[in-house]
């Protein structure tokens, strides 16, 4: 069974009420009954917030089901008339959205939201069974209440949805009897699941002082009496006041009184009013507003009595949490309280304020009434737990989908296109039919882009040679314009149409045509096609071009893609490509994803320009060695909640600017994943200016905040990383792996590409090589401490460094250019070419990598292939990617790494056992497995290992 | 793009043609630390400006604007 659970009752104010805590601890305990039985996927309005938060709640839980995002449509409260349309457009569109979810069962976590929000509710039940929460029909009682007649039609609104739900889910019996009696459901509709108390609400641990905590951080240094919830006048709290007033002096001498809850401005007039009336000294009443869950848990633990007065609830959340702390709990006789607390003991009349307080006195007088009243509470607190709630809610749901009518989709009226008619508008059906042949082949699939359709084909199929590039690229992406040839008309029709058949002839073919046409209602483009002419019809006239256009793109983005995308970020190398170790690495993946991408997977590099992620496609082709196919837009990318997002090139730049975008993306279900080289500014901090520290620090928090997974070029690198994540303790932190970079195959050396004068000093005496940028870290500084000491004792070898200048390396390059032994003993090739640099290797002893830190090592892989022997700092990046191939010195002094390769000189060692290296092709299908294997839900082991049990996290 | 933006973007992409010129500004500014965050900051957000997370209704991806010529095709007259 696939359930789709609509999330709005944790992403408008209601997240921080009774409604929000409902639906979140409801929907993880559903997640984790549902696990491995039925597919449960999340479904979040795009126009509003809170989804981070449950988010963050899932991985903590180690749960990931699937996610997917509506709109956004903003813009669309009840409370404003000027709203209609775009939330009629709206409720239409979320309508559809549930519609062609493909599931079973829909799930409205609260449809009493988007009176003063743009939450919206489906325009009509949508085709699948549909269950709703029901938190309470309150407002029937006092209709005065709703106010102004908006909020009346509003509120009317949501009943009609209540009533045309198949099942709703009450949170208390006496929600379902006043449900039933109130809008006459039939009781088999109407189940109560109840409510659930957290595990985090128990009884303070042996040893605990709370009261100090309390006094020390709400300056309650008294005994108490405790009220938690809401502060509308419906909650009874101003009857409170009076009531302490009325206690025995006895008793009102030994406590004071605690009010938790939202206090505005007019709230605390009113109180402040209420107190004064009851002439209470006010340093007895301590208003203290929100607390934070681990406070009124303390607050729950401390308190002489917890006191509840409200005069209406749905269920009655704050005495259950208060019975589960183990504090004696009192609540009016009304509604469902009676039912939450279990016991005629613990009820009072809050209309009578002498009632209260009589209730009051005997719980602070009589130590074996509480007692009993602890006890009793802690008995019944045990009986609501969330994951019996999500019991009762998967049996009622799997009840009635047994019971249920099977619905039928309306059947989408067809138009048939002959050969003479395809170029033509289709009338007002909803589904083409284009009965086509080879003289119209093209025809057929430029009309199918703009009027998707069914296709029936008869005849033979022209040849795919005659597919343009922009065809090739529709129906196959990169790896088709790469290979040409690789597709043919059958696979270009099908990527189009919604559906194609060949037929012997369309005389023939027109018999089964109006079956099979109907076997096609329930695609999800032919319910697109409804939706669109729904909307054109009743809704368009109203909406501004600007909102059309909204619409129009947020019903086309509902549409699962038909395969995945992986959108590979190149926004930097494709504007300038510095030719960096980095990039080197993006190209060599991306080229190789793009000529064979991971099975069933869409490789589309993408750029971040001018606030707009686009397609890339001239970086593509230019990495292909293709022109760029003739039609092909570089357009903005449209996200459907399929794609998978990878920062595969480095980013610091534009992703401060960028993370904004990827975190919507994030929300409506889009992976995220970067690649990680290094760490090295937060592990080599001197090694780099202070304000590009503070920069890359910057970058990694936002990288790692929205990442699902980090993949990282080394074991080394990606420890780093952990090591990091645990000191900044975070609440979700992404999955960590590592994958091989790859290596190129050697080329040919090509002779006579080193000067004639650095040739010959070359092959006069043995000469070091050090490959890689000129900045602070790389040693070079070291090294030519090394030189001058081995030159001055009379030693006869070169140095030779390939790099460019870096930062912080003034005085460094000052030296170097101004060395005596510079273009005799000392050679610096700044701007030097692949075929140069392997000529450069060709012609050198050894190579020399003095780095005190990297993320890899790609020049000791280099120069091992090449069979030239590797003197490098012992660096465990280093040990890692080259093992014991090279030979390792210790010590940062010139007068170390001097007597290190003074000896090496003259011993020569032969280096140890070459590793083996994947080419980049295998590199990037490892990476590819990597993601796959990220986007399974699940922490990996090596997760759990790297950051403990899942709870340790936080 | 306001004209400041263009301005700078032309600026850095003239600094990106003479890389000694722009070597010697980068190094005069890094050593005043809060003038070089300045100008990296500026020239970041110049290059990169802020995500703009709705739609551009003059400029929607190609299955979007077909659903919109579909839909206006239809609306009444």
């Amino acid at each position: 069974m696939k359930i789709q659970i609509d999330l709005q009752g944790v992403q408008t104010a209601s997240r921080q009420r009774g409604i929000g805590r409902y639906t979140r601890e409801a929907t993880i305990a559903f997640l984790k009954l549902a696990e491995g039985r039925h597919d449960v996927e999340l479904l979040f309005n795009a126009a509003l917030d809170g989804v981070d938060e449950m988010l963050d709640r899932m991985v903590a839980e180690s749960l990931r089901p699937r996610r997917r995002a509506y709109g956004p449509l903003r813009d669309t409260s009840s409370d404003t008339p000027a709203n209609d349309a775009r939330r009629e457009a709206g409720e239409r569109l979320l309508t559809h959205a549930l519609d062609i979810g493909g599931a079973d069962v829909v799930w409205l976590s609260s449809l009493i939201e988007g009176y003063a929000s743009d939450a919206l509710m489906p325009h009509r039940s949508p085709r699948q069974l549909t269950a709703a929460t029901l938190y309470d029909l309150l407002p029937l009682q006092d209709p005065k209440g709703l106010g102004q007649s908006r909020a009346r039609d509003w509120y009317s609104r949501r009943l009609e949805a209540l009533r045309s739900c198949d099942l709703l889910l009450a949170i208390s019996e006496w929600v379902r009897v006043d449900a039933i009696a109130r809008l006459g459901l039939d009781p088999d509709r109407v189940v109560a699941i109840g409510a659930g108390v957290d595990e985090r609400f128990r009884p303070a641990a042996a040893g605990s002082d709370n009261r100090a905590y309390l006094a020390r951080h709400l300056l309650i240094e008294r005994p108490f009496i405790l009220y938690n919830g809401g502060t509308d006048t419906r909650k009874n709290v101003e009857r409170l006041f009076p009531a302490y007033a009325a206690l025995p002096d006895h008793l009102r001498d030994r406590v004071d009184l605690v009010v938790v809850g939202a206090l505005d401005n007019a709230t605390r007039e009113r109180f402040d009013k209420a107190i004064r009336a009851a002439s209470i000294a006010p340093h007895r009443i301590h208003l203290t507003g929100y607390v934070t869950d681990e406070d009124l848990v303390r607050l729950y633990q401390a308190c002489e009595l917890f006191v509840f007065p409200s005069a209406g609830e749905g269920f009655g959340l704050p005495p259950l949490e208060a019975m589960a702390c183990g504090a004696p709990v009192i609540v009016n006789d009304a509604t469902s309280l009676p039912e939450v607390v279990g016991s005629p003991a613990a009820l009072f009349d809050a209309n009578d304020v002498d009632a209260m307080a009589g209730a009051m006195s005997r719980v602070l007088d009589d130590p074996s009434f509480a007692t009993a009243l602890r006890d009793a509470g802690l008995l019944r607190a045990a009986r609501f737990t969330w994951p019996k709630v999500a019991e009762r809610a998967l049996t009622a749901i799997e009840r009635a989908l047994t019971t249920r009518p099977e619905s039928r989709s309306p059947v989408a009226t067809a138009w048939v296109a002959t050969s003479a008619s395809i170029q033509a508008p289709p009338d007002d059906a909803q589904i083409p039919v284009y009965l086509a042949d080879a003289a119209h082949a093209s025809d057929v699939l430029h009309r199918l882009r703009e009027w998707p359709g069914l296709v029936e084909w008869q005849g033979p199929f022209p040849d795919g040679d005659h597919l343009t590039a922009f065809d090739r690229y529709r129906a196959g992406g990169w790896k088709a314009v790469a290979t040409p040839g690789g597709i043919d008309w059958p696979e270009a029709l099908r990527a189009e149409a919604i559906a194609m058949r060949t037929v012997e002839s369309h005389a023939d073919g027109e018999a089964s045509r109006a079956a099979w046409v109907e076997a096609f209602n329930g695609d999800s483009m032919v319910r697109q096609r409804g939706i669109e002419d729904e909307i054109a019809a009743h809704v368009a006239p109203r909406l501004s071009d600007t909102d059309l256009a909204r619409v129009a793109d947020a019903i086309d983005r509902s549409r699962p893609q038909r395969a995945t995308r992986w959108l590979v970020d190149v926004t930097h190398i494709s504007r300038h490509d510095l030719r960096t170790g980095i990039q080197r690495v993006v190209r060599n993946i991306l080229g190789a994803w793009l000529r064979t991408p991971p099975v069933g997977v869409r490789i589309e590099p993408i750029a971040f320009r001018d606030g707009r992620y686009e397609h890339a496609h001239a970086y593509a082709a230019e990495l292909l060695g293709v022109e760029v196919p003739e039609g092909l837009v570089e357009d903005p990318v449209s996200i459907s909640g399929d794609e998978v997002f990878v920062g595969l090139d480095w980013a610091m730049e534009s992703l401060p600017s960028s993370a904004t975008l990827l975190r919507t993306w994030h929300r409506a279900g889009v992976g995220m994943h970067f690649v990680a080289n290094d760490i090295l500014p937060i592990t080599l901090p001197d090694a780099f200016h202070p304000q590009a520290r503070e920069a890359f620090v910057r970058w990694l928090e936002r990288m790692t905040d929205l990442a699902d997974a980090v993949h990282c070029i080394s074991q080394s690198t990606a420890d780093d990383i952990a090591q990091w994540l645990r000191a900044e303790r975070r609440a979700r932190p992404p999955a960590l792996t590592v994958f091989p970079l790859g290596v190129e195959p050697l080329r040919e050396s090509r002779p006579g590409l080193l000067e004639k004068d650095v040739a010959g000093a070359f092959a006069a005496r043995p000469t070091l090589l050090m490959v890689g940028t000129i900045e602070p870290r790389k040693g070079h500084a070291q090294a030519l401490d090394a030189l001058d000491l081995l030159w001055a004792s009379g030693a006869d070898l070169n140095l030779a460094i390939v790099g460019k200048r870096g930062w912080l390396v003034t005085d460094l390059i000052r030296r170097i250019e101004r060395h005596p032994e510079l273009g005799k003993r000392l050679f610096w090739f700044e701007g030097c070419s692949d075929e140069t640099l392997d000529a450069v290797y060709e012609a050198s002893t050894a190579l020399l990598a003095p780095s005190l830190g990297e993320g890899y090592g790609l020049p000791l892989i280099e120069a091992a292939q090449r069979g030239k022997p590797v003197i490098a700092r012992s660096l465990k990046v280093f040990r890692e990617v080259a093992g014991d191939y090279p030979a390792y010195f210790e010590g940062t002094t010139g007068t170390a790494l001097a007597t290190f390769l003074a000896r090496w000189i003259v011993d020569r060692p032969a280096p140890g056992n070459r590793l083996t290296w994947p080419a980049w092709q295998a590199a990037a299908e490892a990476l590819a497995d990597r993601i796959c294997d990220s986007e399974h839900p699940g922490r990996t082991e090596k997760h759990a290992a790297w950051y403990g049990a899942p709870h340790d996290s936080a | 793009m306001t004209l400041f933006r263009a301005t700078l973007r032309r600026l850095f992409g003239v600094l990106a043609k003479h890389p000694r010129l722009k070597r010697a500004i980068v190094d005069a500014a890094y050593r005043v630390p809060w003038l070089d965050t300045r100008l990296r900051h500026l020239m970041h957000r110049t290059e990169h400006p802020e995500a703009v997370l709705d739609v551009d209704p003059d400029r929607l991806p190609e299955g979007s604007r077909h659903a919109l010529a579909r839909m206006r095709s239809r609306m009444p007259r």
